[in-house]
């Protein structure tokens, strides 16, 4: 019985730690430019994409492999910002047609993606750590190396990203833009630059999610989106522009989503997971730690 | 000529899903991804009612509206205290939790099998079996959805709305109450859509699940997006022209890996060219200033 429920919750955490990889570049971005940027599950496929086939196909070292694929999302998410979101901003058409050009460019990098690589699902654990291994055993539960690591990073990496945003000069600006946007340009704040150094940022930190998930479950042209959508709906939950509240919100989420399965079959757990938060985002719309807006 | 007849058909239900969605996007100012699963609860209702009782086709596709109708009231009541980027976020939840229940339900929905059989509209003396007769009922319908909406849309209801989308606090000092006018807009918007579902259902005789996914959301979207969300008489042009580039890329010889993601890379592009170059659609000035009187 502990056996079960206790494996549910080890699973669950380690699903909290993707989610949470995937919510914070998203949290950071719509905080920090209030774009709904739905092409953030794209570019994480992104980033998958490439670290298996500098792995597999050009039989580059992971470590090389992480560093093409990390300059390659960050300079996609700048293009992203200053090709096309900037332009429809300047048109003053108003946010939904933000949204129209955001999901746009989504649907086009993603099935660009397929047909540059294929459809088919493909693994990325070969080419890139090689076989599992055991994973941890204790008081009968399993506890894969990879979700160690995953949540580690996770964490840390929340942990280094508040600290950043709080204490250097470009985390202070971007805070700045966020906080209030005329505000900072009237200071001297190059709003423009915040925007696009804001989307290379928050599409870096999208590579670790895109490397755990591939792990996890294989590598898709959909997994970006998929997982998008759990992080973002997670992102607002947890209160837009606390990164905090979303990595709490994402480990609940995951936890939670976990432990589901005790009562319900997983063939519900999507209904039960996305129920719950849009509960959440009806009775809380500032989300959990976000501050009350008018 | 049975394929202009199909392609037709498909126009007509296209026309009447953008309809409904431009109700939302273009006139009060409301985004949501969950118009596939309106369409799908319309066609889910009918097919289930007509396989299971002699029943007409007319009171079968109400008993959809009404259904999608109910469900899009207590949605819009439960989720529009929000509006913006937050509708669009709550929209995704929803469309995820629709499509799982049309997946799992399978003693209702048939499951991820789908549900086949579903027979055509007609009476004992008048059957609508062939293409034609069902193509002008398509039509038909497709016309009384539109007379509906731009009924809407210039009555004072509708005015209300565009001020509510334009600024919603001054439309409040006046005392409109922003959540009523948009939970009414909504509701009508997924009867709409569950029309659209009905005839589907009814012309493809055969639903499964993966025919409402966020895939339909997006056809239909950028069918609205090309015709100018503020242009609701444009929608019929824009659903010709949408489907005329679909249906024609299929005859460009594109290597088969190419050609399996091409419609949804047509539709993408579609959706940022017109985003950053013509975000007042396919034809007319470049700022529509809508008339608040």
């Amino acid at each position: 019985m502990f056996g079960d429920s206790g494996q549910l919750l080890v699973d669950g955490i380690a699903e909290g730690s993707r989610i949470a990889l995937v919510a914070v570049g998203f949290s950071l971005i719509y905080g920090v430019t209030k774009t709904l940027h739905l092409a953030h599950g794209a570019i994480l496929t992104l980033g998958a994409y490439l670290l298996w086939w500098c792995t597999a196909s050009l039989s580059i070292p992971l470590a090389l492999a992480i560093v093409i694929a990390g300059v390659a999302v960050a300079a996609a998410g700048m293009a992203n910002e200053v090709l096309i979101y900037r332009r429809v901003r300047a048109s003053n058409e108003g946010g939904l047609i933000l949204v129209v050009a955001a999901l746009g460019t989504g649907i086009v990098l993603q099935n660009l993606l397929g047909v540059a690589f294929g459809f088919d699902t493909k693994s990325i654990r070969e080419s890139t750590i090689g076989q599992a291994s055991e994973g941890l055993r204790f008081l009968g539960v399993v506890v894969p190396v990879t979700d160690v690591i995953s949540v580690t990073v996770s964490i840390a990496l929340f942990a280094v990203l508040i600290a950043y945003l709080r204490w250097s000069k470009v985390g202070r600006q971007v805070r700045a833009v966020q906080t209030n946007p005329a505000l900072a340009r009237v200071v001297g704040v190059n709003t423009p630059r915040v925007y696009a150094y804001t989307f290379a940022l928050g599409s870096v930190v999208s590579l670790p999610a895109a490397f755990f998930i591939g792990l996890n479950s294989g590598l898709s042209t959909t997994i970006g989106f998929d997982a998008m959508l759990l992080g973002f709906v997670v992102a607002f939950a947890g209160g837009i522009g606390s990164l905090t509240g979303t990595l709490l919100a994402s480990f609940g989420v995951g936890i939670v989503q976990g432990l589901s399965l005790l009562v319900i079959d997983s063939n519900w757990q999507s209904t039960f997971t996305f129920g719950l938060l849009l509960i959440l985002i009806i009775v809380r719309p500032q989300g959990l730690l976000g501050k009350a807006v008018i | 000529m049975e394929y202009w007849i199909g392609l037709l058909i498909l126009v007509a239900i296209y026309m009447i899903a953008a309809t409904s969605f431009n109700l939302l996007l273009g006139h009060a100012g409301i985004f949501s991804i969950a118009l596939a699963a309106f369409v799908g609860i319309g066609a889910y209702s009918t097919a289930i009612v007509t396989i299971k009782w002699p029943i007409a086709f007319i009171p079968a596709m109400l008993v959809g509206v009404l259904i999608a109708s109910a469900i899009g009231w207590i949605f819009a009541q439960a989720t529009l205290r929000v509006n913006g980027d937050y509708m669009v976020v709550a929209s995704f939840a929803m469309l995820v939790i629709v499509g799982q229940f049309f997946n799992n339900m399978t003693d209702l929905t048939g499951g991820g099998m789908g549900k086949a059989g579903i027979p055509r509209p007609g009476t004992a003396s008048v059957q609508l079996v062939d293409n034609v007769s069902f193509a002008i009922y398509c039509l038909v319908i497709a016309a009384i959805v539109f007379a509906i909406a731009w009924a809407l849309v210039h009555s004072p209801f509708g005015r209300v709305l565009r001020m509510l989308r334009e600024d919603a606090t001054a439309a409040t000092a006046m005392g409109k109450f922003p959540r009523r006018y948009r939970v009414a807009v909504f509701a009508v918007s997924s009867g709409l859509a569950a029309c659209a579902g009905s005839l589907y259902a009814h012309y493809i005789s055969f639903v499964t699940p993966g025919d409402f996914t966020i895939k339909l959301t997006i056809l239909i979207l950028t069918i609205v997006v090309v015709s100018g969300v503020h242009r609701l008489w444009a929608i019929p042009l824009g659903t010709a022209l949408v489907m005329g580039l679909t249906e024609g890329s299929r005859y460009v010889p594109l290597p088969d890996r190419l050609s399996a993601g091409a419609d949804q890379i047509l539709y993408g592009a579609l959706l940022v060219a017109f985003a950053m170059l013509r975000p007042q659609g396919l034809i007319g000035p470049k700022k529509v200033k809508e008339k608040v009187s």
